[in-house]
């Protein structure tokens, strides 16, 4: 059979145009997914760094009643895996950021300096403050460069302004926080709508311990044997730089992960207070650790190796917002990302020269183990964990509950990509509950997959789980629940403090970023 | 409209080749989507990828003079993606909302959606949204 030279040419045109053109272009996504899924941190030897601590930060100014900080978000080098520098986004140019701490009642005043190239949105997790000051995920500090449209900085509502009248510059915002709330765990972070999870993976989080006379007369262990461990996981790109699988790693662009991370970004690379694997030397006593679950996605299922004699060495004291009314011994905690366990161990349970390390029994590889704590030396014991710790706390009571709600988590997926809440994806204009201001009411929570479920303003409790008790870890009072893939959670929660809007989410940052999110507007 | 000869080798008449330009700006339309849809969203990519290869094959058959099985094959699967997107959205959307197990319904509509209208409406989508920073 003899083919024309028109035939050629139209076979031609066929296979360039119709398979050519498009399977070259495919290429391009398909190697990237391809080196997405290859990337694989620089070793290094667990256990030879020693746990740094975030240092506290000292305020600019105290007035009666009120603290001034300043705080600048900027780019700057770390060391973080020995021998090699990383590009961190942190609160004063560190990660984490510095620990704010705090008195109950006394007004805390944070002036946030945004010098880095994106705009920021700062979320005190945890607190009860007035909207403006909660880091709305539109509520943008606009960057330094002028990179951003300004007409979208203050697109919730508010203003420049502060209450205390301060006005902030182009790239500052005041965030006013009342404290008006027991001793608790808190942490600040990133919440800039589309791109938290870059900006807290880029280093956006810092730890802001609220404390009061209650927590001051129990005799915890307190000083250098008060220790806070903000849990991390990250995967660093050969040169030390992190790697975050963003479609577009400006994040001035498109929002969201490369497929391989659709569910969550997993390090595999674990860091406490910014440290990989570090260890801390401890004497023969008691120590408190207030443990953050900083990642964007892991969860940890802590526990000790070997185990004390007698078992159970995690005595927990305190949970998201509060000390627990007793103290509860785990042999293991379960936490999902942002959830804050206050822990007391007591290594005078072991001899002088064991080791002992915490584990994550979740985890696989390299990210089975967290940190090393090294008991070294005999001190004599001066603290106490008592019977009684928060005998007042006031825990919203299910009865009292006015309303009842039902949320559906449901991620996106390799198919359609957007994560929703009862089938929608967040939008700011969409108010989806509205509690009255001091009500309680009963949220019940359905996940389709491990979801930790964050509520801003709202302390609850949780009531079920699965139609049967809560779990050792939902104990106290929280601000996040986790969630298992397919479980039915029912919690109390009230909302108490301010009237307007605020969100709930997933705090998954992927999940988040993909629009698990929904407001609520106090009424 | 495109009328094949007899043969089923046609000539290319005019309308032919701006129906192939059109097929062809619908491929590129297509690949300048893909990456990013492939990157973020495999499957969706992959439709996307078969609507470019689709659109490439139109294109050509129609600049060389087309069979009557391409012109018709190309309003079939064209008209079938423009006027099926708004019901198969809306059947799905339903149907999410009663069952979890038909959850991907809406998202396969989607696709459907966005092998037509999905590359316009992103566009317009990146003007007129007024919360996302950057766009």
């Amino acid at each position: 059979m003899r083919i024309s030279r028109r035939k050629y040419l139209e076979l031609g045109a066929m296979l360039g145009v119709g398979l050519a053109l498009p399977m070259g272009t495919l290429s391009v996504p398909v190697s990237r997914l391809a080196a997405s899924a290859s990337v694989v941190s620089p070793p290094v030897e667990r256990f030879t760094v020693p746990l740094p601590v975030p240092p506290v930060l000292e305020p600019v100014r105290r007035e009666e009643g009120i603290d001034y900080y300043e705080i600048t978000q900027r780019v700057s080098n770390q060391e973080i895996l020995p021998g090699l520098k990383t590009e961190v986004w942190g609160y004063e140019g560190i990660f984490p950021g510095p620990t704010i701490e705090a008195r109950r009642r006394r007004k805390v005043v944070v002036r946030q300096i945004n010098e880095l190239p994106v705009p920021v949105a700062v979320h005190l997790h945890g607190g009860i403050m007035p909207p403006e000051s909660d880091g709305y995920p539109t509520d943008l500090v606009a960057p330094a460069n002028g990179a951003h449209d300004s007409s979208t900085v203050g697109a919730h509502g508010s203003s420049m302004h502060t209450d205390d009248g301060h006005e902030g510059a182009a790239n500052a915002r005041d965030y006013a926080y009342p404290n008006d709330q027991p001793a608790a765990t808190l942490w600040y972070h990133d919440h800039r709508m589309d791109f938290t999870g870059p900006q807290v993976y880029r280093g956006l989080a810092g730890l802001y311990l609220l404390r009061d006379e209650v927590e001051d007369d129990l005799h915890l262990p307190r000083g250098e044997r008060e220790v806070p461990l903000v849990i991390q996981d990250r995967t660093f790109e050969e040169d030390g730089s992190f790697y975050y699988p963003s479609l577009d790693p400006s994040l001035m662009g498109e929002h969201g992960t490369l497929a391989t991370a659709i569910n969550g970004v997993f390090g595999d690379t674990i860091l406490v207070n910014g440290a990989p694997w570090p260890y801390l030397e401890v004497s023969n006593t008691r120590y408190r650790f207030r443990m953050l679950n900083g990642s964007n996605a892991r969860f940890y299922d802590l526990a000790l190796d070997p185990p004390p004699p007698g078992g159970k060495p995690l005595v927990q004291v305190g949970s998201d917002v509060g000390l627990l009314d007793k103290p509860l011994a785990h042999n293991r905690l379960l936490g999902s990302p942002a959830e804050r366990f206050d822990v007391v161990v007591d290594f005078s349970r072991y001899e002088v020269g064991q080791e002992v390390t915490l584990k994550n029994l979740e985890g696989e590889g390299r990210t089975k183990e967290v940190m090393r704590f090294v008991i070294n030396r005999k001190e004599k014991e001066e603290s106490a964990v008592p019977e009684e710790l928060a005998s007042e706390l006031e825990v919203p009571d299910p009865n009292d509950a006015e309303v009842t709600r039902r949320f559906q988590f449901i991620a996106g997926g390799a198919w359609g990509g957007m994560s929703t809440i009862n089938f929608k994806v967040f939008d700011p204009e969409r108010v989806d509950a509205r509690p009255r201001l001091g009500a309680t009411e009963i949220w019940d929570l359905h996940a389709d997959q491990d979801h930790p479920i964050h509520l801003h303003l709202a302390h609850f409790r949780v009531v079920s789980r699965n139609g049967g008790p809560p779990a050792p870890y939902d104990v106290g009072l929280k601000d996040t629940v986790l969630m298992r893939a397919g479980d039915d959670v029912r919690i109390a929660a009230r909302f108490d403090g301010y009237r307007g809007k605020y969100v709930f989410h997933c705090h998954n940052l992927e999940h988040e970023d993909m629009m698990m999110m929904a407001n609520f507007e106090v009424v | 409209m495109m009328v094949a000869g007899r043969s089923g080798i046609g000539t290319p008449t005019a309308q032919h080749r701006v129906a192939a330009a059109l097929a062809f700006a619908s491929q590129l339309a297509h690949l300048w989507i893909l990456p990013e849809e492939f990157s973020a969203r495999p499957l969706v990519g992959t439709f996307v990828f078969l609507a470019a290869v689709f659109q490439g094959l139109l294109a050509a058959s129609l600049l060389f003079g087309p069979g009557r099985w391409a012109v018709r094959l190309g309003i079939l699967l064209n008209a079938t993606l423009v006027l099926a997107c708004q019901p198969v959205e809306k059947v799905g959307t339903e149907l999410v909302a009663t069952t979890n197990e038909a959850r991907n319904a809406p998202k396969m509509a989607y696709s459907a959606r966005f092998t037509v209208v999905g590359p316009v409406d992103d566009i317009r989508h990146a003007r007129s949204n007024p919360w996302r920073p950057g766009r």
